[in-house]
């Protein structure tokens, strides 16, 4: 039977306000957890490494006391080689779970990745490019062109963005289905032109232009980190102040602009921010894959798909599994390295099909 | 009275293709105003374009004022809509969904939790209150959905201004207790000064709880008017394409409405 009487606003309703303190609580115990593996992950990626194996560098690093413990050269070794790359892993795990989760939310599709907008693919023509006319540049202009890769990178990153935005703009601000679409014939096009450059390329060119579009952290220094960080941060925080109303678009845009989202400005940033964001790390680090698509999906699993909660578990998930992967990519054939983008797919593929069967199959605990 | 919309020769076009075709009305404050019409009438379109979603041709005015001149906010606290998409691809805790609603709204988080959990009681849906949304049938997302609507709004606070609901086939998963319920919830709302606009199939639900009928046909306004006016087989007959009867309710002297497809009497003279 139907009670139309309403209840006094003083009632304290018991169900619903403990919903949302349970899940705080499960929020915060993964919260906690991720920053304690992730603390561990960063004394193990200090403490090992193809110049030697000793925790005791991590703790001499982080006690100025200790550091007659190890020799100069170690100490130098820590903070100009693994600390640059511990914090540039950090970030660019950090961004690329993000602007995942940004593009999944923008795209209201659990399965997009940031490469879905072209960013990736422009960045790795323009890269390709550069690596393919290094031996030119080098002989005829005297240009070290392992300099200009980065800057070439963003910038393609950038064009392929704009030129993808062109084509998907309306007067209601970029439409989904046009970036989608636009997105997928600019990452053929772009893997097309990266074939032809392949193909005219000498064959050292050819070995970097495939260890780059696998993806390395071997090149981290603090100069670049330096360089990079304006773009990171500027991303992570742009869209970080975005969460909440890009929780909104997960039930549509029409109901998001409802709810009072202004939608038009809104997906322009996200854009924008996952642009930069994308471009900065490519350009840093080469194509890493698969981090864009798996992170936020594993997160939503942990604490669902409200990215006020979901984002900071995502982007430390995203953060940790970097470093994760880095530390394995630089151990597991030592004195030489494997492209991170090798062991994040070779992780990350099948933790997907895993993820998307449980995503297809009925679930055993429904009503 | 006020009018708190005011459609003056609107015309919303998709592609070529005329959806709405001058349509003029003038929706007085504090009414519950049913929206009927064949299937592709422009009933959906008609929400939407009230709502301030769609690109029109002519003059819109909500409280006075013209919708596109409202910010997104600030219309967000006096006007809610629920549309037919219903369908996530998202997980969301059900009073996180609620609570959604309140976004435009700034307000403690206590008080948000609050209002959720008053939603919840209004809807019945104490049960569903720890499922997550893949959990739910379209029923219970509906009155989910429903619920963050009136969330949204404060719809049963009724110090406040007076407000716009609307509901684009609100009813079309629920069952018949829901749908009482649903539409009792929406009078209770229409009854302290606010507005409600309910697209609806089923012309009976629509006789027992409008104050007023528009009823769309082939993006034309047919007739608005009083429910004993427009609810007539003179109206209803030619949108319908069906032969119409009307009766009053045996309790509750409210017309209702009886349909009689061509080929069913027929069969039913041969056998007598």
């Amino acid at each position: 039977m139907n009670t139309l009487t309403f209840s006094a606003r003083s009632q304290r309703p018991a169900i619903q306000q403990s919903w949302f303190e349970s899940h705080q609580r499960k929020v915060g115990f993964w919260l906690a957890g991720l920053v304690v593996l992730l603390l561990l992950a960063s004394v193990a990626s200090l403490s090992f490494g193809p110049a030697g194996w000793d925790i005791r560098f991590a703790i001499a690093w982080a006690l100025p006391d200790s550091w007659h413990a190890i020799s100069q050269l170690q100490l130098n070794i820590i903070s100009e080689i693994r600390l640059p790359r511990l914090c540039l892993g950090m970030l660019i795990g950090a961004v690329l779970a993000q602007t995942g989760a940004a593009t999944q939310a923008l795209c209201r599709n659990p399965l997009a990745d940031p490469s879905v907008i072209g960013v990736s693919s422009g960045a790795a023509v323009m890269a390709v490019g550069m690596i393919a006319l290094g031996p030119l540049l080098q002989t005829q202009f005297g240009i070290k062109a392992e300099l200009l890769l980065p800057y070439a990178a963003f910038t393609g990153a950038l064009i392929a963005t704009l030129l993808v935005y062109q084509f998907a703009k309306s007067d209601q601000g970029v439409q989904v289905t046009s970036l989608i679409l636009v997105g997928v014939a600019m990452n053929a096009l772009g893997f097309a032109l990266i074939g032809l450059l392949s193909f005219y390329s000498d064959d050292s060119s050819l070995r970097l232009i495939n260890y780059w579009t696998m993806g390395s952290l071997a090149g981290a220094n603090w100069s670049s980190l330096v360089q990079a960080m304006p773009l990171l941060l500027l991303s992570l925080l742009g869209l970080w102040n975005k969460r909440h109303q890009m929780s909104l678009l997960l039930l549509g845009e029409s109901e998001a602009k409802y709810m009072g989202v202004n939608i038009k400005n809104l997906k322009n940033q996200i854009v924008v921010f996952v642009a930069i964001g994308v471009g900065a790390a490519v350009a840093l680090t080469g194509l890493v894959g698969f981090l864009g698509l798996v992170i936020p999906h594993l997160s939503r699993l942990l604490v669902g798909a409200n990215l006020k909660y979901m984002m900071p578990v995502s982007m430390l998930l995203g953060a940790l599994v970097l470093l994760a992967s880095d530390w394995i990519a630089r151990i597991i054939v030592t004195p030489a390295e494997l492209p991170i983008g090798i062991v994040t797919a070779i992780i990350g593929a099948p933790v997907f099909i895993w993820m998307l069967r449980r995503q297809l199959m009925p679930s055993r605990d429904s009503h | 009275m006020e009018n708190i919309l005011s459609l003056n020769e609107i015309t919303v076009k998709r592609g070529h293709r005329r959806v709405l075709n001058n349509i003029s009305c003038q929706i007085p404050a504090g009414k519950l105003v049913v929206l009927v019409g064949e299937n592709g009438a422009g009933k959906s379109t008609l929400i939407h374009t009230m709502a301030g979603n769609l690109k029109y041709k002519g003059e819109l005015a909500f409280k006075g004022k013209r919708v596109s001149e409202w910010g997104e906010t600030e219309l967000a606290k006096v006007r809610a809509v629920m549309t037919q998409q219903n369908a996530l691809n998202f997980q969301l805790g059900v009073p996180e969904l609620i609570a959604m609603g309140r976004f435009a709204i700034a307000e403690p988080e206590q008080q948000k939790q609050q209002r959720v959990a008053e939603y919840v009681n209004h809807l019945n849906l104490q049960k569903l209150a720890n499922r997550h949304t893949g959990q739910l049938s379209g029923g219970e997302l509906q009155r989910v959905n429903i619920a963050r609507c009136f969330a949204q709004l404060d719809a049963f606070n009724s110090e406040s201004e007076s407000k716009l609901l609307l509901l684009d086939e609100p009813t079309s998963a629920l069952d018949l207790n829901f749908q009482h319920h649903l539409m009792q919830l929406v009078r209770k709302f229409t009854s302290t000064g606010n507005t409600a606009i309910v697209a609806i199939h089923d012309l009976n639900l629509a006789s027992l709880y409008a104050d007023e009928v528009l009823l769309l046909s082939g993006g034309e306004l047919i007739n608005y008017g009083p429910k004993s006016d427009v609810l007539t087989p003179e109206f209803l007959e030619p949108v319908y394409r069906t032969n119409m009867h009307i009766q009053p309710h045996p309790d509750l002297k409210i017309p209702m409405i009886f349909s009689q497809p061509k080929e069913l009497l027929n069969e039913n003279a041969s056998i007598n």
